[in-house]
This record gives C-alpha cells, structure tokens and sequence, in this order.
C-alpha cells in the first residue's frame, strides 16, 4: 500500500484494491468463480487515470485537431499526470481469474481537464481544453466499445458457454458525472438548501457540467 | 409528463447501437439525493397511470418494448418512490440501498 500521509511521496497512479476476507464465517457459503483465489483475486480495483489516455495520445489527438502546424504542440506542461493509454487498463479489466474477472469499469474523468495541464493547448484557455476533450472522449468511447465487442463476442462464443469460462461475459463501462469540490468545504458544516456558484473557479470546476454533458452529446449524437 | 420523460430519456436511453455497453450515469449533484432534498421538490414527479410505470411491481417495465437489457439500464440508474399517488424518479443508487422505502430491483444489475 502506498503511504498516503500529507505531504509525503507516494505514487499516486498506484493501484488500490478491495479484497474478501479469507477468515469470514461467510467464505464456505460464497459460490465463487472457477479460479478465483480469496487470496489474490480482487473484487474491486481502483486506479488513478487522469486523462484516460497516454499524454501522447492526446499530443496525437490534439496535433490532429489543427488547421495550421503549431510551433509548440508539447500540449501539457510539466504538472504531474498519472495516467496510461487505454490497451493497458483494458488488459486489466479484461484479465480472467485470478487476477481480475471483473464485469464493470466505472470511469469518472474531467478534474484533470485544466488549462495549467494542458498548458499549450490550442486555442488557449479551457475553451480549447473542452474542445480536445470532446473529441478525445470521442476517440475514447470508440476504442473502449470495441474492445467490449471483442471481448463479449469472444466470451459469448457457443463452445464458450458455460459457467467455468474464463472470460466475464457483458463487460460494461459505466461513465460517472464528475463532481467538482465546493470553495468553502472547510468551513461548512450543514447541507445547503441549494447550490452555489463558484466564485474563484478553482481548477476547471465551474466548467464541470460542461465536461459532463459532453459525455452525454456524445451519445445523442449516436441517434444519426 | 412528457417533457419530463423526454429529457430524462435523452441523456440515458437513446438508440445505444453506436455505445451499446458504454452508460452515462449523471449523478452530478448527489447532495440533492439525500432525503431531506425530497422536501425541496427537486425531483421530477410523474403520475401513476402513466403507461411506463409498471404500478404493480413496483419497477420500470422495459421502456419502448425494449429488450431485457435496456431493463437493467433502466433499473441501474432509476428507482421509483411512491408518495400518494406521485412517484418520484430518482437518479441515485446509492441512495436506494439505505432507505428501505424506496424499491429497487437488483436482479438484473
């Protein structure tokens, strides 16, 4: 586990894990997963992945995007980002027992959508950010629905039919709204009747629904 | 009543053949999900006799003939409070497993 005290060093892209208790009285009644090892298989893996794609990718991507060829397209500045391109998660999600067998990857991504991260993007400012991010998250849909169709095809397939297999069928992505933080947290102490403005605009967080109902456009789109 | 269907369904329920295992959960203000927000009339409320209300089980009926999938799109995401003759759609999960009032059908998730 990594050492999470204030102000020390950890690596914050460092899987965490939620495992059963091998020494419940429960254990001997759970009808668990051919290969699945109390010891080593996880129920839930939490993971840090800020932009959902590697930051070349998203030089790629952005690069993509312009009319005329940028002087700098180094895209980010030197802010720290945890993050890795989607063939490396998809492994992980994908892996059977007893490393994974899991079903959903439930994704949150905006927080790290800033103008101070994406530092040169083009055009400047969180308008060009939300600009990169809509078609980044459009890449992104495409290539995890792929990756779904592959692998629930595969672990549908006739001679594949069967409790023992060890691939999880109907794998699913689950895209949560992001929530952005509030101004004042530390010196409120009941909930509020209703919500509040942003006065300073920390981060990207007044542009937080905007990032959200980009995910759902995306999916209004796919009515045509 | 419409209306409200309406809106709901387009962020959720649309044509999913492009993303078909990919859904958007748009819980972005879960402060108003807890039960005291009831009081503030935040969340949409439809009348009983509508038609996609299955009264008699308590849960969604699969919307526009759907297949069982959009079922369990449907109970993922919605849960359905009765107060009077109104139900009360609610777009939290979580908040369904801790008030036993509120029926929500996990079978299918």
């Amino acid at each position: 586990m990594p050492f999470y005290a204030p102000n020390s060093w950890f690596d914050r892209g460092t899987p965490q894990y939620l495992y059963l208790n091998p020494d419940s009285p429960l254990v001997p009644t759970l009808n668990l997963p051919s290969g699945f090892d109390i010891a080593s298989t996880p129920l839930v893996q939490f993971r840090r992945i800020d932009v959902l794609f590697s930051k070349e990718e998203l030089v790629d991507i952005h690069r993509a995007m312009q009319k005329s060829k940028l002087e700098d397209d180094a895209l980010f500045s030197d802010e720290g980002v945890w993050t890795m391109p989607p063939e490396e998660y998809l492994k992980e999600f994908f892996a059977p027992t007893p490393q994974g067998n899991f079903a959903t990857m439930v994704v949150s991504t905006a927080g790290h959508w800033t103008e101070t991260t994406f530092a040169k993007v083009q055009p400047p400012g969180i308008d060009g950010v939300l600009a990169l991010f809509e078609v980044a998250m459009k890449h992104w849909a495409g290539k995890l629905q792929s990756a779904l169709w592959e692998n629930n095809a595969r672990a549908s397939a006739k001679w594949n039919w069967n409790a023992n297999s060890p691939y999880r069928r109907n794998k699913r992505v689950v895209v949560r709204a992001y929530l952005p933080g509030h101004e004042n947290c530390h010196n409120l102490y009941d909930p509020l009747p209703d919500s509040q403005a942003f006065e300073h605009n920390y981060y990207n967080w007044g542009q937080i629904p905007t990032f959200n109902s980009i995910f759902e456009v995306r999916y209004q789109v796919s009515l045509q | 009543m419409i209306n409200v269907y309406h809106s709901f369904c387009q962020k959720l329920l649309v044509d999913r053949s492009n993303y078909p295992d990919i859904h958007y959960l748009g819980i972005d203000r879960p402060g108003r999900m807890r039960p005291d927000a009831v009081r503030n009339l935040f969340f949409r409320t439809i009348s009983v006799s509508d038609s996609f209300i299955s009264a008699r089980n308590w849960r969604l009926s699969a919307y526009h003939g759907g297949s069982r999938r959009h079922g369990r799109v449907d109970t993922l995401h919605l849960a359905l409070y009765n107060q009077g003759d109104t139900f009360i759609i609610l777009t939290d999960i979580h908040y369904c497993y801790y008030q036993q009032d509120y029926l929500f059908d996990t079978s299918g998730v």
